[in-house]
C-alpha cells in the first residue's frame, strides 16, 4: 500500500445540547470536522438511543453562518472589529453607567443553553464587579415557578426522581408537558412503561402523542389546573383515599388543605375545566391507589400567572397520597433546557448565589465578598429577566449584556421586549449566530459552539455531566468561559482560569449542594446527580428519601382556584396556547440550520381543531391572521383534532409568524413567569 | 478458499503493523465502556472477541451520517467547483457479517447501477474488510441467520476471522487484498490442518443455530410481503408509538437514502450529503406541500415495504440483514421482528 498521510479520526464523548433529558453521544471528529454522532450506550439516559435532534446535533456547528469575529454597530451598521476593540468598548459603557447611574443600571443575561462554568462566571461577573443583583436568565420563563413552588413546599425546587425510574412507575399523571416531543427520551420511557402496563393519566388540553397511550386523556380549559387538581384532592380524601401515616408523620398544613378542597367537587370542577367529573374522579382514584405514581410536568403548569399555585397543588397531590422520597414515584418537573438546570443551581438567578444561598442573607453576602475578596456585594433582589424591558423603558436599566439568549423570538409581547432594548443606551449580545436580538445589539461577541469547548451541564434530573471540546474554536471566537473572564479584566476585576476545571473547583467550593464533586469525579461515570456534599457521597438519584424533606417537614398550601389574567371574550373568543415543536428548538437558532429539522416544519403555523375552522370559515393550509391585544400575526392553518375546540396553538419557534408577538406579559407575583399559555385571540386583523 | 490460523499474539502484532501503514480502524472500548470502531493506536487495545457496533461499519468510512461533496464559490467568471479530498486507504478490522452483507448490499447500490456514487466507490476502492465471525449473537436482537446473512460469511470479505478458542483464529482469505496482507506479514501465519477445519465447521453450524429465530421464515415472509396485507392494527400500534428518532433508518447497514444541502453565505459554501430517515415526513413532501405519507402509520408501513418487499425487486434480496440495530436503538423497542414473523405464517 502507498503510503500517505493517514486521516485523524477520533471520537469525543459530550452532552446533548438541546433537552433537559442529558443524552449523552459521541462526536466523529475527522481531520478537525464532525462528521457523524453515535449515542452512548452505556449511558443511564440515552442507553443507545437518540431523539431525532440528538441524531442531528452536529449540523449548525460548522454552519458558515456562524459568527466568526467580534461586531461593533457603527451607523447602524455593523462593522468586524478586533476582540480588543470590543472589549475596551464594553468596559468603557458597562464602568461608565454602573459610576453614573449606580450598579443596578446595568443587568446580565446568563444562559440555560451555557455550560455552568459560564453562567457561574456571569454570575459573579454581575455581582462581584458591578455589585448587582440584575442577574437571571430564561429559567425565569420556564420553571421559575418550580424553583419557588417547590422550595416552599419540600425544600427543593428540582425534580425529585429520576429518569432511570420511570419505566418501573405504575401510574404516571402527565400534564402540561407534550413529553415525547419535548423530553424525547423520557417520553419513549412513560410508553414502554404504559406497555409493560402502567396506566397514563394525561391532563392537556391538546390530544398529544401520549393521548394515545393514556387511559385517561382529559383535556382541560388552559389555566383550570388548580381547580382539577384540587377536583383529585376532594376525591381522595373524600374516599379516604390518603395516605395518613405519611401525612401525620412528614407533614404540615393538611387540615387548611382539606377545608379548601371541600368545595371543590368533580362537578364544580368539571365547570371550571370542562374535565368530565365521573373521569376526573376515577383518574383520582387510580392516582391514589398506586404506590408508585409519579407526577411529571412540563411548561403547561409553570407558565401561568398562577405557576406557583399550580406547582404547589402537583406537591399537594403527591404528598397527600405519600407518592415521595421513594424510587419511581416524586413530583417531575422535567427541565426544558439542556443546562437550566444547572443555570439556576449556579446562581444566574436575581435572588440566589450558587447552590440557592440567598442574597438577602447576610452570612451568604460575607462568604461570597470573602471567597471573592471584595466588599460591597448587593443584597438587593435584582430585577428578573421578564422585568428589563419596562425598567429600560424607564431609564432604570441602560447597558444590558445577553450571553446566549434571544429574547426576541423567546420572551412574551416581543412588540413591546423590542422597545424595551432599543431603549437601552448599550446592548451586547454574545452567541454563536447573528440572532434576532444580536440584530439589536451595539457590541456582538461570538462565542464557541458546544463542540468546541469543555464544561459540564446539569440535566433535569440534576445529573452533572461533562461536554467536551471536539473540535477547535471556529474562526476568531472564544469560549464563552473566555470571554466573560476577558470582559472582567476589562472592567478591572483580574478574572483568570486556565480552564473550566478550575472554575467549577471554585462553584463546588461555594455550593454545598456540589460540593463533593470535581471534574475527575465526574470523569469517573456518567455524571453525579445532587446533592452531592462530600467527596465520597455517591449523588442522590431520588430526593426527600423516607420523608424527610431538604426543609424537615413537607407542607401542604392550601390554594384557591384563580382565572388566568386574560380569558377569551366576546371580542377575542379563542384561547391560545404556546409550545414547542419536537423538531425545532426554541428561537431556531441551531434547528433552522440543520436541515432535517427545518425540513420538518419549515414555518410557523395555528393548530385548530376542525370545529373551530367550520365555525370561523378557514382552510387548512391557509395563511390568516391570528390578533391579540397585543399584535397580529400571519401564520398557516392547520386544521387537526389535536387541540380542544376553542383553543388554539401556536410554536413559538419562529420570528416570522412569532407566537410571542400575541402572548400576555402578565406575570406570577411571585415567581415573574409570563402567562404564555393562555391569552385570548381572534382569528382575522386587529382593528 | 485457502485456509491458514493465527495466533492471538501474531494477531495482535499483525494489527500492528497494519495500523502502520493504513488507517486502520477497529472495536475498541473507552474508558465509559462503550465499544465503537476507533482509529487504532495501540493494537493490544482492539476488541478481539466477536462485536456488533451500534453504527453499521458503512458509515465508517463509505455513506456517513454527514459528508462533504464540493466547495463552491460564485465569481464573476462563473462558479467555481472543488469536490472534497479523495478517500484514503482505510481498513476495517473487526466487523461481524451483518456489517459486511450492509457494505455488500451498499455496492449493488451506489456502485454496481446505472448511475456510479464517486464518492461511495472512491471511498470503496480503498476500504480493505477484515471479518470477525459471531460465535454467539452479540446480544439477543440478532437474527442474521434466520435472514441468510451468517453469522460467518461466505463472500465478500478480504479476510475472515474466527476466535477458535485455543489461542489460534482462523483465517479465510476472500480476495487478492486478504492475501496480500497474508503475503506481506506471512511469518506471523501457519497452516491449518484437517482438524481445524472440522472444528471451524462446528463452530459455523453452532453459531448458525443460537442466531436463527424459528419463528421467522424469511421465505415465506418475503413472498406474502405485497400479498398479504400488514396487520393493520400492528403498523397503528408501531405508529403511535414510534417517537420519529430515525434511529431505524441511521443505524440500519442497508438505509441507503440521503439528502443533499448547500450550507451557504454569501456567495460561497459547502455542497454536503446527509444520512435521511423516511420514517420523517418531510423526506416523502413535495414542493407546494402535498404529503403522499402525511400519516405516520403509511410512513411506518412505507419502511417495511422498503426493506422486505422493494429492496428485493430492486437488487435481488431483502434489505433486513437480521442484525437488529433498529431494535437496539429504538427509544420505544420496537422490533422488525414482528412484521416479519406476522408474514412468516
Amino acid at each position: 500500500m502507498a503510503k500517505e498521510k493517514k486521516s485523524e479520526v477520533k471520537n469525543v464523548l459530550t452532552t446533548c445540547i438541546y433537552c433537559g433529558c442529558g443524552c449523552q453521544f459521541y462526536f466523529k471528529v475527522k481531520d478537525g470536522k464532525i462528521i457523524g454522532i453515535t449515542p452512548s450506550q452505556s449511558h443511564p439516559v440515552s442507553q443507545g438511543q437518540l431523539c431525532v435532534k440528538g441524531w442531528n446535533a452536529s449540523e449548525f456547528v460548522h454552519h458558515p453562518e456562524r459568527l466568526t469575529h467580534p461586531l461593533i454597530k457603527k451607523d447602524g451598521k455593523f462593522k468586524k472589529a478586533s476582540w480588543e476593540q470590543a472589549l475596551k468598548l464594553i468596559a468603557k459603557k458597562f464602568t461608565g453607567h454602573a459610576k453614573k447611574s449606580g450598579s443596578d443600571s446595568v443587568a446580565f443575561f446568563g444562559s440555560a443553553k451555557c455550560t455552568n462554568e459560564e453562567n457561574f462566571l456571569i454570575m459573579k461577573l454581575a455581582r462581584a464587579v458591578f455589585k448587582t443583583n440584575n442577574i437571571d436568565h430564561c429559567a425565569r420563563l420556564c420553571h421559575a415557578s418550580t424553583v419557588a413552588g417547590l422550595a416552599a413546599t419540600f425544600g427543593s425546587g428540582a425534580m425529585t426522581n429520576s429518569i432511570g425510574g420511570f419505566e418501573d412507575c405504575d401510574v404516571f399523571l402527565v400534564t402540561g408537558s407534550n413529553t415525547t416531543e419535548q423530553h424525547p427520551l423520557i417520553g419513549s420511557r412513560i410508553i414502554n412503561a404504559v406497555k409493560k402496563g402502567a396506566t397514563l393519566i394525561l391532563v392537556d388540553p391538546r390530544a398529544v402523542q401520549l393521548a394515545k397511550h393514556a387511559k385517561y386523556h382529559l383535556p382541560q380549559n388552559c389555566g383550570s389546573d388548580v381547580a382539577w387538581l384540587n377536583g383529585m384532592m376532594h376525591v381522595i380524601i373524600k374516599e379516604g383515599l390518603e395516605d395518613k401515616e405519611f401525612i401525620k408523620n412528614h407533614t404540615e398544613g393538611y387540615e387548611e388543605l382539606k377545608k379548601t378542597v371541600e368545595k371543590y367537587t368533580p362537578e364544580y370542577v368539571e365547570k371550571i375545566s370542562g374535565i368530565p367529573a365521573d373521569k376526573l374522579a376515577e383518574a383520582a382514584r387510580a392516582f391514589a391507589k398506586s404506590k408508585k405514581s409519579s407526577i411529571v410536568y412540563s411548561m403547561g403548569i409553570t407558565q401561568h400567572t398562577v405557576g406557583v399555585d399550580n406547582v404547589k397543588s402537583c406537591a399537594n397531590l403527591s404528598m397527600l397520597t405519600g407518592n415521595i422520597g421513594r424510587a419511581s414515584t416524586g413530583v417531575n418537573p422535567l427541565r426544558g433546557q439542556n443546562n437550566v438546570q444547572g443555570a439556576c443551581d449556579v446562581g444566574a438567578l436575581v435572588n440566589v448565589y450558587c447552590g440557592y444561598q440567598k442574597v438577602t442573607d447576610a452570612a451568604a453576602k460575607e462568604k461570597f465578598e470573602k471567597a471573592w475578596g471584595v466588599t460591597g456585594i448587593s443584597d438587593k433582589i435584582g430585577a428578573a429577566v421578564t422585568l428589563v424591558p419596562n425598567q429600560a423603558l424607564e431609564g432604570k436599566i441602560k447597558a444590558l449584556y445577553i450571553m446566549g439568549e434571544n429574547p426576541m423570538v423567546s420572551d412574551p409581547n416581543i412588540t413591546h421586549v423590542e422597545k424595551g432594548l432599543k431603549a437601552l443606551d448599550f446592548l451586547v449580545v454574545q452567541d454563536i449566530f447573528l440572532t434576532e436580538t444580536a440584530q439589536l445589539a451595539d457590541v456582538v461577541l461570538p462565542g464557541t459552539s458546544y463542540a468546541e469547548k469543555d464544561g459540564t451541564y446539569t440535566n433535569t434530573e440534576r445529573r452533572v455531566e461533562r461536554i467536551r471540546k471536539a473540535i477547535e474554536p471556529i474562526g476568531d471566537t472564544r469560549p464563552d468561559w473566555k470571554i466573560i473572564c476577558d470582559v472582567a479584566t476589562a472592567c478591572g476585576y483580574k478574572m483568570d482560569y486556565p480552564s473550566p476545571k478550575e472554575i467549577f473547583d471554585e462553584l463546588a467550593e461555594l455550593a454545598p449542594i456540589y460540593h463533593g464533586m470535581d471534574f475527575d469525579r465526574l470523569e469517573e461515570k456518567f455524571g453525579l446527580q445532587w446533592p452531592c456534599p462530600t467527596k465520597d457521597h455517591p449523588g442522590t438519584p431520588f430526593l426527600h428519601k423516607d420523608g424527610k424533606f431538604s426543609k424537615g417537614k413537607g407542607t401542604f398550601f392550601a390554594v384557591e382556584y384563580k382565572d388566568p389574567a386574560e380569558m377569551a371574550d366576546a371580542e377575542y373568543p379563542l384561547t391560545l396556547t404556546t409550545g414547542r415543536s419536537y423538531f425545532h428548538w426554541h428561537t431556531r437558532t441551531l434547528t433552522r440550520r440543520t436541515s432535517s429539522l427545518e425540513r420538518e416544519v419549515p414555518e410557523s403555523y395555528v393548530e385548530i381543531n376542525p370545529a373551530d375552522a367550520k365555525k370561523y370559515k378557514v382552510r387548512n393550509g391557509t395563511l390568516i391572521k391570528v390578533s391579540s391585544r397585543r399584535g397580529t400575526i400571519t401564520v398557516r392553518a392547520k386544521v387537526t383534532e389535536v387541540p380542544k375546540v376553542g383553543t388554539v396553538f401556536i410554536p413559538f419557534h419562529f420570528a416570522e409568524g412569532a407566537a410571542n408577538r400575541l402572548t400576555n406579559d402578565a406575570l406570577d407575583p411571585g415567581a415573574k413567569i409570563p402567562e404564555y399559555k393562555v391569552c385570548a385571540v381572534k382569528f382575522g386583523g386587529s382593528k | 478458499m485457502k485456509n491458514l490460523k493465527v495466533k492471538t499474539q501474531n494477531l495482535v502484532k499483525l494489527l500492528d503493523a497494519l495500523k502502520d501503514a493504513s488507517n486502520l480502524l477497529a472495536p475498541q472500548t473507552d474508558k465509559y465502556g462503550d465499544t465503537y470502531f476507533q482509529q487504532v493506536v495501540d493494537a493490544s487495545q482492539v476488541v478481539l472477541k466477536h462485536f456488533k457496533p451500534l453504527m453499521p461499519a458503512v458509515r465508517e468510512v463509505l455513506f456517513g451520517q454527514l459528508e462533504d461533496m464540493i466547495t463552491f464559490k460564485d465569481t464573476a467568471s462563473g462558479t467555481k467547483i472543488k469536490p472534497v479530498k479523495a478517500a484514503k486507504d482505510t481498513i476495517l478490522f473487526g466487523l461481524p457479517n451483518c456489517d459486511l452483507d450492509g457494505i455488500l448490499y451498499n455496492d449493488e447500490f451506489f456502485a454496481k447501477r446505472e448511475f456510479a456514487d464517486f464518492y461511495y466507490v472512491n471511498a470503496r476502492k480503498k476500504l480493505t474488510i477484515i471479518t470477525l465471525a459471531c460465535l454467539t449473537p452479540p446480544n439477543e436482537n440478532c437474527f442474521c441467520a434466520s435472514m441468510g446473512h451468517g453469522p460467518f460469511a461466505e463472500k465478500g470479505f478480504d479476510l475472515q476471522l474466527t476466535d477458535m478458542g485455543d489461542g489460534f483464529f482462523l483465517v479465510n482469505i476472500g480476495s487478492k487484498k486478504g492475501q496480500k496482507i497474508v503475503d506481506d506479514n506471512s511469518s506471523l501465519f501457519e497452516a491449518a490442518g484437517e482438524a481445524d477445519l472440522s472444528k471451524w465447521k462446528e463452530l459455523k453450524q453452532q453459531a448458525e443455530e443460537s442466531t436463527t429465530k424459528k419463528d421467522v421464515n424469511k421465505k415465506k415472509a418475503l413472498d406474502n410481503m405485497g400479498r398479504t396485507p400488514l396487520k393493520e392494527q400492528m403498523i397503528i400500534e408501531i405508529s403511535d408509538r414510534c417517537i420519529s428518532c430515525g434511529a431505524c433508518n441511521y443505524t440500519c447497514p442497508t438505509c441507503t437514502c440521503f439528502n443533499v444541502i448547500d450550507h451557504k453565505k454569501d456567495k460561497a459554501g459547502t455542497r454536503k450529503r446527509v444520512l435521511d430517515s423516511c420514517i420523517l415526513g418531510g423526506y416523502f413532501r413535495m414542493a407546494g406541500g402535498h404529503n403522499p405519507k402525511e400519516a405516520k402509520e403509511d410512513r411506518t408501513r412505507n419502511r417495511y415495504f422498503c426493506k422486505l418487499l422493494w429492496d428485493k425487486e430492486k437488487l435481488g434480496d431483502s434489505g433486513c440483514v437480521g442484525c437488529g440495530r433498529c431494535l437496539d436503538a429504538c427509544p420505544v423497542k420496537v422490533d422488525i421482528k414482528d412484521v416479519i414473523k406476522q408474514l412468516s405464517n
